[in-house]
C-alpha cells in the first residue's frame, strides 16, 4: 500500500480540518476513517501521533502555534506529515496582522520549524529515506511555506486557502536574504526596506528564492478573503502552484472586487496595520491604540466621569500626553482613513453588488466612514488649536491657563462620544455579521464541497452521500455518521450491557443481599436476647416491675422474604432493548444499502469500518 | 417464689435510614440514560436535515423514534420506581427488627432460691 493517497486533496484537507479538534488521541482513528471514506480502502500501516503541545521546545516559543505530526509507515515506506493549523482564535488573527501583514514578528514560523525538527527527532526520521510533508490551512501554509522556502524544512507543502509570504517577513526571518537586500538596495538600516519601491522588492524576492527545492501547492477559494487581500497586499504567489476554485457560486468572486480597490487604499491599510502591530508587540491593545492615535484610551475613563474640566484639573499629565500624542499621530491616521473614505463608495458598492451586504448596510457603512473622517478632521483641528496656543514657555502651560478651553472639551468629546457613536452604528447595522459569509469561504468544508464530485458532499467534518432512490426528493445520508453508528453504536450497546449488569448487581447488593444481612443481624440479636436476657433488662422493660427481674425470653420471630423491592421488570426490558439494538444497527445498514443499491462502495465502507 | 410472663413487641435493633440507597441506584440509571443519549445521537446524525421524506427514510426515522422513546420510558419508570423499592426495603427491614416476644419475670428474692 503506497502512501501516495494521503496526498489526495480530500484526504489531507479533511485531516487538517480534523486536526482543529486538538485531540491527538483521536487522530489515528480519524486518519484511518478519512482514508477509508476517501479511498474506499482500509489503511493497514502504522500511524503514530505527536502534538505540538507535547513538544517542550515548541511550546517555549509561546507563539500560539498549533500542529500535529503523524509518523505514517506502510510496506517499507515511512513518511512524516506535519499538520499546521491556520487562523483560529483572536491571538491568530492578531498574529496575521503582526506577522504576515506587517513583518513585525516571525514567532509562529520559528515554532513551525522547531516542531517539525522535534517531530523528526521524536520519530527518528531519516531525511534520506523519508519524505517530510506539510499539510496546512490558512496561516499554517504561511508558516510552513516560510520555513520550507528559506530552510528546506519540508519536501512538499500543501495548503488550502493558504496565506502566502511577503518580502518584509522573509527579510525579517531569513538573515542571508536580508543581507542581500541591504547590498542590492544600499540600505543603512533594516527599516529602510519599506522605502524600496514595492514592485522592485517583490521581483528581487521572487528571483532570490526562485530555485529553492520546496514544492508548495495551494488550493484557494475564489471567494477566500485572506488570499484575495494578501495577493493585493503583494504577498508572493509565484512560489506555489495555485489552484483557484469557485467555492461559492452564489456570490461573485471576492478577488475581482478587491482588485477594484485602488492600490493606495491597500497601502494605507498596510500602514495602519503596521502601526497597530508594532504597538501590540510592545504592550497589547491599549498600546496599539496609543501607537495608532497617540491617545491613551485608559485616560478617557477619567474624562467620562467628570467632563473635560475635571479630566484636566485632576489628570493634567494624561491630558497633556493625549494632546501631544494626537498631535504627532493623527495626521497620518487621518490621511489613511481619508483615503479609505474617498473609496468607500467603490468598496461597499462592490460588496453590495457581490451579494455580501444589503443596500441599507452599504448606506450605513458609507455614511459612518464619512462621519469618522469628519470627526477625525475635527479632532485634528481641535488638537491643532491647543497646540497653536503653544509659546516658548511650553504649550502645556498655555493649556493650564486656559482651563475649560473649548478645544480640549472638543477633543475629549470626539474621542469619548463621536467616534464610539459611529462605531456603534456600524455594529448595529449588522454589516460585520453579513460579512461572515466571506469568512465561510475561508473554511475547509466549503472547499471540500466544491471539490467533491458525483453524489458526495460534506457537512462539517463528515462525508455525505446523496441518493435519488427514495422516490421523492434526493436523500442525503451522512455516511461518516452511519459508519460511526455501525462501529461506535455497537460499542455503545456493549457499554450499556455492562451498565445494566452493574445495575442488576447493585439492586441485588443494595436490596436483596442487604435484606439478608439485616435478617442475619436480627437473628443474631434474637439469639443474644434469648440466651442472655438479663443483659437486655432495660430494653425488656424490667424497670417497670421493681421486685422482678427478667428470667426468660422467647422471641416468636416472623421474618418474611423481601417483596416488591426489585427492578426485575425494568432490567429485563433494558436487556431486550440492547438485544434488539444490535439488529437495529444491522437493519439501519441494510436500509442505507437499499438507498444506494447501485453503489457497491457503501457496503465496502460498512464492512471495512469495523476493521479500523 | 413468683413469676409471670407478658407478651409484647420488642425492638431488637434500632431503625436505620436507608435513603442513601436511592441515590446510588439513581446514579447508575443516569449512566444508562447518558449512554442512550450517545447511542441516539449517533443514530440521529445519519440523516442530514429533519425534513427528508421517503419510504425507507420514514421507516428508519420511525423505528429510531420508537426505540428512543421506549428506552426513555424504561429509564423513567426505573427512576420513578427507585423511591418505592427503597421504601419497601426500609419498611420490611424495620418490621423485621421489631418482633413479638414472651418475657418472663421472676420475683427478686426467688432468684436467690
Amino acid at each position: 500500500m503506497s502512501l501516495d493517497k494521503i496526498k489526495l486533496d480530500t484526504v489531507w484537507m479533511r485531516l487538517v480540518d480534523t486536526e482543529y479538534g486538538n485531540d491527538p488521541d483521536k487522530m489515528e482513528q480519524a486518519f484511518k476513517t478519512i482514508y477509508l471514506e476517501e479511498t474506499g480502502e482500509l489503511f493497514e500501516g502504522d500511524v503514530e501521533v505527536y502534538h505540538s503541545s507535547d513538544s517542550e521546545s515548541t511550546s517555549n516559543f509561546k507563539s500560539h502555534y498549533d500542529g500535529t505530526a503523524l509518523s505514517i509507515s506502510s510496506e517499507g515506506e515511512h513518511n512524516l506529515y506535519v499538520i499546521s493549523q491556520g487562523t483560529q482564535g483572536m491571538e491568530d488573527w492578531l498574529y496575521n496582522i503582526k506577522g504576515p501583514f506587517s513583518g513585525v514578528t516571525v514567532k509562529q514560523v520559528e515554532a513551525a520549524k522547531e516542531f517539525t525538527e522535534d517531530a523528526k527527532r521524536h520519530f527518528d526520521i531519516n531525511p534520506e529515506e523519508s519524505e517530510v510533508i506539510s499539510f496546512n490551512h490558512s496561516l499554517g501554509l504561511h508558516n510552513s511555506g516560510m520555513t520550507g522556502l528559506t530552510e528546506g524544512t519540508f519536501d512538499e507543502v500543501y495548503g488550502v486557502n493558504g496565506l502566502m509570504v511577503s518580502p518584509y517577513e522573509l527579510a525579517r526571518y531569513d538573515f542571508a536574504f536580508a543581507q542581500e537586500i541591504n547590498n542590492e538596495f544600499d540600505l543603512r538600516n533594516p527599516k529602510e526596506i519599506r522605502d524600496i519601491p514595492f514592485a522592485e522588492l517583490r521581483q528581487f524576492t521572487v528571483d532570490y528564492y526562485r530555485d529553492n527545492g520546496t514544492k508548495i501547492h495551494n488550493v484557494v477559494s475564489e471567494d477566500d478573503p485572506l488570499y484575495s487581500i494578501s495577493e493585493k497586499f503583494g504577498f508572493i504567489t509565484e512560489f506555489s502552484d495555485t489552484k483557484i476554485v469557485d467555492t461559492n457560486p452564489d456570490v461573485s468572486g471576492l478577488k475581482e472586487m478587491i482588485d477594484k480597490i485602488p492600490a493606495p487604499v491597500i497601502e494605507s491599510l498596510r500602514v495602519l496595520a503596521t502601526d497597530y502591530a508594532e504597538g501590540d508587540e510592545k504592550g497589547g491593545f491599549n498600546q496599539s491604540m496609543n501607537q495608532l492615535l497617540g491617545a491613551n484610551l485608559e485616560s478617557l475613563d477619567e474624562y467620562s466621569l467628570g467632563g473635560a474640566v475635571k479630566w484636566y484639573r485632576e489628570h493634567p499629565e494624561e491630558v497633556d500626553q493625549t494632546i501631544s500624542g494626537l498631535n504627532d499621530n493623527l495626521p497620518r491616521v487621518l490621511e489613511n482613513i481619508r483615503l479609505m473614505e474617498e473609496n468607500s463608495d467603490v468598496i461597499f458598492t462592490e460588496l453590495y453588488k457581490g451579494g455580501y451586504i444589503t443596500a441599507d448596510q452599504r448606506k450605513v457603512m458609507i455614511e459612518e466612514l464619512g462621519n469618522l473622517e469628519k470627526e477625525l478632521t475635527n479632532l485634528q483641528e481641535a488638537v491643532q488649536f491647543n497646540v497653536n496656543m503653544h509659546d516658548d514657555d511650553g504649550w502645556f502651560d498655555k493649556i493650564r491657563r486656559g482651563i475649560g478651553d473649548t478645544g480640549l472639551a472638543a477633543v475629549a468629546a470626539i474621542l469619548y462620544y463621536k467616534i464610539p457613536n459611529s462605531l456603534d452604528r456600524i455594529k448595529e447595522s449588522g454589516t460585520l455579521e453579513s460579512l461572515e459569509g466571506i469568512v465561510e469561504s475561508h473554511s475547509i468544508t466549503e472547499m471540500l464541497n466544491a471539490l467533491a464530485g458525483g453524489n458526495r458532499s460534506y457537512v462539517g467534518k463528515d462525508l455525505v452521500f446523496t441518493s435519488d432512490a427514495g422516490g421523492g426528493d434526493p436523500i442525503k445520508v451522512n455516511m461518516s455518521a452511519a459508519m460511526r453508528l455501525y462501529t461506535q453504536g455497537i460499542t455503545s450497546l456493549e457499554v450499556k450491557q455492562t451498565l445494566i449488569s452493574e445495575l442488576e448487581t447493585m439492586v441485588r447488593d443494595e436490596l436483596e443481599f442487604a435484606y439478608k444481612d439485616e435478617k442475619w443481624k436480627v437473628m443474631r440479636e434474637i439469639n443474644n436476647v434469648e440466651s442472655s436476657p438479663r443483659s437486655y433488662a432495660f430494653e425488656l422493660g424490667q424497670h417497670r416491675f421493681p421486685s422482678y427481674k427478667v428470667s426468660f425470653v422467647n422471641v416468636h420471630h416472623e421474618i418474611y422474604p423481601l417483596e416488591q423491592a426489585d427492578l426485575d421488570e425494568e432490567i429485563a426490558d433494558m436487556k431486550l432493548s440492547v438485544d434488539t439494538g444490535f439488529s437495529y444497527i444491522e437493519n439501519y445498514r441494510k436500509a442505507i444499502e437499499e438507498l444506494f443499491k447501485e453503489d457497491e462502495e457503501v457496503s465496502t465502507l460498512f464492512d471495512l469500518s469495523r476493521r479500523i | 417464689m413468683s413469676e409471670f410472663s407478658i407478651q409484647e413487641s420488642i425492638v431488637l435493633i434500632p431503625e436505620e435510614d436507608f435513603s442513601h440507597k436511592k441515590s446510588v441506584l439513581k446514579r447508575k440509571i443516569d449512566e444508562i440514560q447518558d449512554e442512550d443519549q450517545i447511542f441516539y445521537k449517533l443514530a440521529n446524525n445519519v440523516l442530514v436535515g429533519e425534513d427528508q421524506k421517503g419510504k425507507v427514510i420514514d421507516a428508519m426515522k420511525d423505528i429510531t423514534t420508537k426505540r428512543s422513546s421506549r428506552d426513555t420510558g424504561i429509564n423513567e419508570r426505573s427512576l420513578e420506581k427507585i423511591p418505592t423499592i427503597v421504601r419497601n426495603f426500609s419498611n420490611q427491614v424495620a418490621d423485621m427488627k421489631t418482633q413479638s416476644a414472651t418475657i418472663t419475670f421472676k420475683e427478686v428474692a426467688s432468684l436467690y432460691d
